[in-house]
């Protein structure tokens, strides 16, 4: 289970503060540490700790009905077994009398029996009052415990002076009413240690009578049995047992007692394991030897020796003790003196050892296991199980060693322990090494694996060495320290085995250095001030890389010719930096800035940095995280993630760690949950977010204490503070599926690191996700060649490699030529699996000549097997995807020679939209897919495929789903109107010329539409509107007539008609205006001015800027902006918007301001929009600036005349091979980077002084969440609704003269 | 030995030998085109981490021949796991740093160092455990069977047409 190990707190030193039965075939166990109480339930199947606010005086399990009293000082809390074996809270009691509760017995139905020291008393819980039972007040001397006895007869009690024990019974134990008036003494020659009845596995069945055991300071063990043998006692002395003949100590001896039918279970457990035959095992056989005469077993150890005697109780004959065997045993030397007997129980059936006793030590309480068998083996073994230690005061912080094996833990009294976790062959081990007292404002920092440690306050740099033989003690002192409060003290990444630098940042904004040599590891290391650098005015919080993970081991030596980051910070009012910092020399340290991102956070309350330059940033009263990634990328959002967490509280705790693929998992604290987020993979198929949740710790499960602190450890291990308690999970995943999110479900990941991997790792080449790109790429024969090797794997049912046996250099080669040739050797060697030559009509069958033919045949027997087989390493839906880029890609082959390679990409990635429309809840096309038809020249075939893919008379819906009047030419254009303008008026049956007016109107064909209302007699307005249309709108007489229709139109709604009179009046900006404010659709204005005037009008232009361009800023849209100055014909600022943030273009123009000024206003109207996005899960951008499309694009476009700067190309390039990498295509990426071909001029490179193009890298952060909410869609965008601007209008205007 | 100076992005200068610069076939042809040395270059590109990288793998293998001639290209891709042990260890920097010495030594036009960058990179890919070759690679948000057959139909041109 994920719960590896905790950390409880020191156990009391008293066996009243402790209780274990078996409840329900579990066995139970609970303890109290100083402010705790623990309860583990069948070796840790089920684990709690219930915190509270005094010291925990006793606890007590009923074994009838696994209800738990708890005594704090003068308050009982009791608590109730809920399902799934928890704890929860049932009653509280409080004596109102001023002594602590000291010990707790269960009794029937309730009845629960408190001790203190002045007075015992029996109390009844049964009802909604407690009601007093029995009590009894001390007379001359103190009590020392009063017990109940298992069958509830009998109350014994001890005192401490007094040598005579008391028992009293109860006549009628179930009753309501009590009568326990009957007691007696039962005498002993000396004062009494301690007592305890005797515990029965089933106290209710006839055959167990309670017998009740004493240990005086004569260290005689007797044993009191009920009934009287002379005279009218409630019970009787029915044995003794001399302990000092064997036990040679005036001590308590360390002694315990086995139930005869717990010893019998027991037994036949050992026997279950057992794997010979049982009759042949001669100890198996003494041990049944032994069980046949129903004995309760006495265990007596000694340092050296385990002495094992058998006890038969018997009503009728005397009982007596017989020593059964004597066996060697190792029995600890340290172990304190018990108080009582010694807490013994059995495990459960599937574990190796038989029995557990604890012995309590000074600083922790030991489980200790052992076997039956080793009874009668030469030596008696007791083996550790649990070490049970920790802090007795709430923790307050935890501190990592850098190697990730120890942590330190300070609690709120300022102890620090310092511990190494082990974990390997799937064994958890805790060493505790060392505790040290600090003062209250000390910084601590543990040194290499931990035996050193580095205490920083105000007044000085103490250097303490450690070891578990030693005490701490203290090496240096380093008097040159900070005196402005100091926000953290971290070690820098880079160290040798002898050498590290430590660094302290303060709220002044300086950092301060210090070396600690260790050249001899002997404890003789040396602490030495280095240097103060101020690194900024403006500090609001800072904190040190989490080095936790691999990338950070990873070869330390070759980061010294690297900056690494080192630590971040960020100001009150957002500026956020990455910093890295070295020691030069030894008395000179630098700081210098990597990178530094403009966020909108004021006053970030939490920052916390990866190795993989991850930066999580907590803010708005803690519930706020964002995620920035701080590469100096000018091309991307920073802002990777950004989510507002209500569900679990405020945020307290943020820690990353890397797995062994250097994927980056973040751990966010809340005040009961931890909850993990991974990176995402990014998908060009689906719309998903960069960062997920994958798994939640539920920490409410084990207590009810709040979380103050995590950390993570090596390999996975994620350790929790909470309360004085210290839980430990491991990297698996929980089988409770409650605690994984969605994006964890339905894998087959073994633990965290896997999952992550599945979410982030390099795709297999057969992944459709890198075989689409490939083709992007204009990788066809390497495609191809993958698909063979893909079949034959398929085909053969081999296990497919991710790479498929190919050679890396196929794919980074990146030349068609030689992968042609691959493909083609690969098709020989396989050519009889795929086409028969006999089958073939020419006599020269050679792969080359026929590859085409080879290709159709190899695809057409693969597409045909993965209809019928699964893909093993594909999940169902990638295999379809598969399956369809398959496809998409045989058809683009058909077309291949009519195609270029920007119409090629357009079939695929339109055949892309086709599969997930549906599912990605899309209308339109999205314009990427529309800017790869814009910048083919194969537009009509383009069209023609667009028409057959849609396989329906064309409408205007179609028209504008697939973006055509953004792409096509403007001649193919007026071919769409007309046919538009036969289709609609066919459409409907009623022929109404008025559905196709626009079409007319725009195509200039009055006349043709003059016909079609001669046609439509039928029609009221028929023989007016055709006498209207006999004039001369070329004159302006009419063109105000047509131009007063129009408004009169508007009037009644009929916007589409209102829009064609205003262009028969020849105000075609109007006309447009009615398209996008009345009709919602910037495509049709776009369409019809287009159509009207041509793509050089004036109204074009007048809609691109007035419209177009602000939608695209508004929506981040490059691929609309790429389209809207090309066609404005400003190439460069084209090619740049493929690049460069879009608000560093059109930035100058004042129409955005425009659009964003009434942003408030748009926003009221529209609540329900904007109630979507203030859902907790994050918001994604629907154009990505992270997409390697732009540089394919890019690449395209640029040419001798238009280009951009040098060095921002070289950069964009970089950021694009992360962006495969993302897309888990990393020989894509590699590809990309090898044979990116540098447009530049040797001969001015170097000697003109490049006209760099300022991008500023703050305005490079665009804030996609504060974009303005739009409203109604089109090509699947929001856009605004025009101001209002059109004038009022007489309805007399509309008639026809 | 002549000493040329080189600026980098961050406008850090390096002094370096002639012999040890000329490794970069742009470096070359600038100096030639040039043609005196005093001038120092800018290579406005290059950062100076990255640079400083690369200048020091040229320093190691200043001596090394090569003629730039494409055969020699072709024998160094196919033996393409093969990577001295100098070069491994300095390649052994994390993807992002690799990635920018890929294409700083496709700027610059040094074959080799472009060679063995490609190769540790491969390598890297390559040296998956053989654990991670089973794992499934899922694409999120699964179709349902339904989803699925609806979008077959709707997409029947495929294979009709």
């Amino acid at each position: 289970m994920p719960l590896a190990f905790t950390n409880p707190g020191t156990p009391l030193k008293r066996t009243a503060a402790y209780d274990n039965v078996q409840w329900n075939q579990n066995r139970i166990l609970t303890f109290g540490t100083r402010y705790t109480v623990l309860i583990i339930v069948n070796n840790y199947e089920s684990y709690q700790n219930i915190q509270f606010g005094e010291s925990i005086g006793a606890v007590a399990l009923d074994q009838r009905t696994g209800f738990l009293a708890i005594a704090h000082g003068q308050v009982l809390d009791i608590y109730k077994p809920a399902d799934s074996l928890k704890w929860t809270h049932h009653y509280n009691y409080i004596t109102q009398l001023s002594e602590d509760i000291t010990q707790l017995s269960w009794g029937y139905n309730f009845d629960l029996l408190l001790c203190a020291s002045s007075y015992t008393k029996l109390i009844n819980f049964s009802e909604d009052k407690p009601r007093l039972v029995w009590s009894q007040n001390r007379i001359s001397d103190s009590f020392l415990s009063s017990t109940i006895s298992s069958d509830a007869c009998f109350i014994a009690s001890i005192e401490t002076k007094n040598p005579l024990a008391k028992v009293w019974q109860r006549t009628s134990p179930q009753g309501t009413v009590s009568s326990c008036d009957d007691f007696s003494y039962l005498v002993h020659p000396c004062r009494v240690r301690f007592s305890q009845w005797s515990k029965h596995l089933h106290p209710d069945a006839s055959g167990s009578t309670p017998f009740l055991s004493t240990v005086g300071y004569d260290n005689v063990l007797r044993i009191w049995q009920v009934g009287s043998r002379f005279g009218s006692q409630l019970m009787h002395l029915s044995c003794f047992l001399n302990l000092r003949k064997y036990y040679k100590s005036d001590q308590p001896p360390y002694c315990c007692f086995i139930d005869k039918d717990d010893f019998t279970i027991a037994l036949a457990h050992a026997i279950s394991r057992h794997s010979g035959q049982v009759h042949k095992d001669r100890i198996l056989n003494r041990l049944l030897a032994l069980a046949s005469g129903q004995p309760h077993i006495f265990l007596l150890f000694t340092f050296e020796c385990l002495y094992i005697f058998s006890l038969v109780i018997d009503q009728e004959t005397l009982s007596s003790f017989e020593l059964i065997n004597q066996v060697p045993t190792n029995f600890p030397k340290g172990a304190l003196q018990p108080d009582g007997f010694i807490p013994i129980y059995r495990t459960s059936k599937h574990e190796f050892y038989d029995y557990n006793i604890i012995l309590f030590f000074q600083n922790s309480a030991r489980e200790y296991m052992f076997s039956l068998t080793d009874f009668f083996y030469s030596d008696f073994e007791l083996r550790v199980s649990y070490d049970f230690y920790g802090h007795d005061y709430p923790i307050k912080s935890l501190t990592r060693t850098s190697n990730g094996h120890g942590i330190v833990s300070r609690d709120v009294n300022r102890i620090c322990m310092f511990q190494s976790y082990i974990s390997q062959d799937g064994k958890n081990q805790l060493i505790c090494r060392f505790r040290l007292l600090l003062g209250e404002s000390d910084f601590i920092l543990p040194l290499y694996a931990g035996e050193y440690a580095a205490v920083l306050n105000l007044n000085s740099l103490k250097l303490w060495h450690c070891n578990e033989a030693i005490p701490p003690t203290l090496l240096c002192t380093c008097r040159q320290v900070p005196t402005s409060p100091i926000i953290t003290f971290f070690i820098l990444p880079v160290q040798n085995n002898d050498n590290s630098a430590l660094c302290a940042l303060t709220e002044g904004g300086h950092a301060w250095f210090w070396s600690v040599s260790n050249e001899a590891h002997d404890g003789s290391a040396v602490l030495r001030f280095i240097d103060r650098v101020n690194f900024t005015k403006n500090l609001n919080i800072a904190s040190a890389v989490d080095v936790m993970g691999w990338s950070s081991t990873l070869n330390l030596s070759s980061l010294s010719s690297f900056d690494q980051e080192v630590f971040q910070s960020i100001s009150k009012d957002g500026l956020l930096q990455t910093w890295m910092a070295r020691v030069l020399g030894d008395d000179k340290a630098e700081i210098s800035e990597i990178s530094k991102v403009q966020t909108s956070i004021k006053s970030a309350t939490m920052i916390k940095g990866s190795t993989s330059k991850k930066v999580a940033v907590v803010s708005e009263n803690n519930r706020r995280l964002s995620i920035f990634d701080t590469r100096s990328s000018e091309f991307s959002e920073k802002e990777e993630f950004s989510s507002v967490f209500d569900d679990y509280g405020p945020i307290n705790d943020l820690d990353w760690t890397s797995t062994p693929n250097s994927h980056s998992i973040l751990a966010v604290g809340f005040l009961h949950d931890v909850i993990l987020l991974c990176q995402n993979r990014r998908s060009y198929m689906n719309d998903i977010p960069c960062w997920s949740r994958i798994r939640r710790y539920n920490l409410l499960e084990y207590t009810n204490s709040l979380i103050s602190d995590s950390s993570w450890l090596d390999n996975g291990t994620l350790v929790t503070a909470i309360g004085n308690g210290l839980f430990y999970f491991d990297n698996s995943l929980p089988e409770d599926q409650s605690l994984l999110f969605p994006a964890s479900l339905k894998r087959s990941a073994k633990n965290i690191f896997d999952l992550a991997y599945q979410l982030n790792g390099i795709l297999p080449v057969f992944h459709p996700q890198l075989l689409q790109q490939l083709l992007l790429r204009n990788q066809p024969f390497l495609f191809t060649n993958i698909l063979l090797r893909f079949y034959l794997c398929l085909k053969d049912d081999v296990d497919m490699h991710f790479l498929l046996n190919m050679d890396c250099s196929e794919f980074y080669c990146c030349d068609e030529e030689i992968s042609k040739d691959l493909l083609i050797k690969s098709l020989s060697q396989n050519s009889a699996e795929i086409l028969n030559p006999a089958e073939l009509d020419f006599e020269e069958t050679s792969v080359s000549k026929h590859l085409g033919l080879y290709i159709d045949e190899m695809i057409k027997k693969l597409t045909a097997l993965l209809k019928v087989k699964k893909v093993k390493t594909l999940t169902r839906s990638s295999q379809f995807l598969l399956l369809n880029l398959i496809e998409a890609f045989n058809k683009a082959r058909a077309l291949r020679d009519s195609l270029d390679l920007n119409g090629k990409r357009y079939c695929i990635m339109l055949n892309q939209y086709v599969l997930s429309k549906h599912q990605r809840q899309l209308t339109s096309l999205p314009t990427r897919e529309m800017a790869w038809a814009f910048h083919s020249s194969n537009k009509a075939v383009l069209l023609d495929h667009t028409k057959k893919l849609h396989g329906k008379p064309l409408l205007w819906n179609a028209v504008e789903e697939y973006a055509i009047p953004f792409w096509l030419n403007e001649q193919l254009l007026k071919d769409v109107f007309l046919e538009l303008s036969r289709n609609h008026y066919a459409e409907i049956d009623d022929r109404n010329p008025e559905n196709v007016s626009l079409y007319h109107i725009a195509l200039h064909k009055i006349n043709v539409f003059r016909d079609l209302w001669r046609l439509a007699s039928w029609h009221k307005e028929s023989a007016r509107t055709v006498k209207l249309l006999s004039n001369d709108f070329s004159k302006k007489k009419w063109k105000v007539v047509a131009s007063k229709n129009a408004f009169a139109l508007l009037s009644k709604h009929r916007y589409f008609y209102a829009s064609a009179f205003f262009l028969l009046a020849d105000s075609c900006y109007d006309a447009a205006k009615v398209c996008i404010r009345n009709l919602k659709s910037i495509s049709l204005a776009i369409a019809m001015t287009r159509v009207y005037e041509g793509d050089d009008g004036p109204t074009l232009k007048r809609l691109i800027n007035e419209y177009v361009l602000p939608l695209a800023v508004s929506q981040n849209d490059r691929w609309l902006t790429n389209w809207s100055f090309t066609i404005l014909k400003q190439e460069k600022k084209a090619l740049q918007s493929l690049v460069s943030p879009i608000r560093s273009l059109v930035s100058d123009n004042d129409f955005i301001q425009l659009y964003t000024s009434d942003k408030n206003d748009q926003e009221i109207h529209e609540n329900k929009d904007s109630q979507r996005n203030s859902t907790n899960e994050p918001v994604r951008n629907k154009f990505p600036s992270d997409d390697p499309a732009f540089i394919l694009l890019y690449e395209c476009l640029r040419s001798s005349n238009v280009q951009i700067d040098e060095s921002l190309e070289y950069r964009f390039v970089l950021h694009n091979a992360n962006v495969y990498c993302q897309l888990g295509c990393d020989l894509i990426a590699l590809g990309l980077l090898r044979n990116w071909k540098f447009q530049k001029n040797p001969a001015t490179a170097h000697l003109e002084t490049e006209d760099y193009m300022v991008t500023d890298k703050q305005s490079a952060v665009e804030k996609t969440h504060d974009s303005p909410k739009l409203g109604k869609t089109l090509m699947g965008q929001d856009i605004r609704p025009t101001p209002d601007d059109v004038p009022e209008f007489n309805e007399s205007a509309f008639s026809f003269e | 030995m002549s000493k040329i100076k080189l600026i980098s992005s961050d406008n850090e200068e390096f002094v370096v030998d002639q012999l040890i610069a000329e490794r970069s076939m742009l470096i070359k042809n600038m100096l030639e085109d040039v043609g005196e040395i005093n001038v120092p270059i800018p290579l406005p590109n290059v950062s100076s981490n990255v640079l400083r990288k690369v200048l020091e793998w040229c320093e190691h293998h200043k001596n090394d021949l090569y003629s730039g001639t494409e055969e020699e290209s072709d024998i160094r891709l196919k033996k393409s796991t093969d990577i001295d042990e100098w070069d491994r260890k300095f390649m052994a920097v994390d993807q992002e740093m690799l990635f920018e010495i890929v294409l700083a030594s496709n700027y610059l036009d040094i074959k080799p160092l472009l060679d063995t960058g490609c190769k540790t990179v491969a390598n890297m890919i390559r040296g998956k455990s053989p654990e991670d070759i089973r794992k499934t690679f899922n694409i999120p948000n699964d179709f349902t069977p339904e989803e699925e057959e609806q979008i077959r139909k709707e997409n029947e041109w495929a294979e009709d047409r």
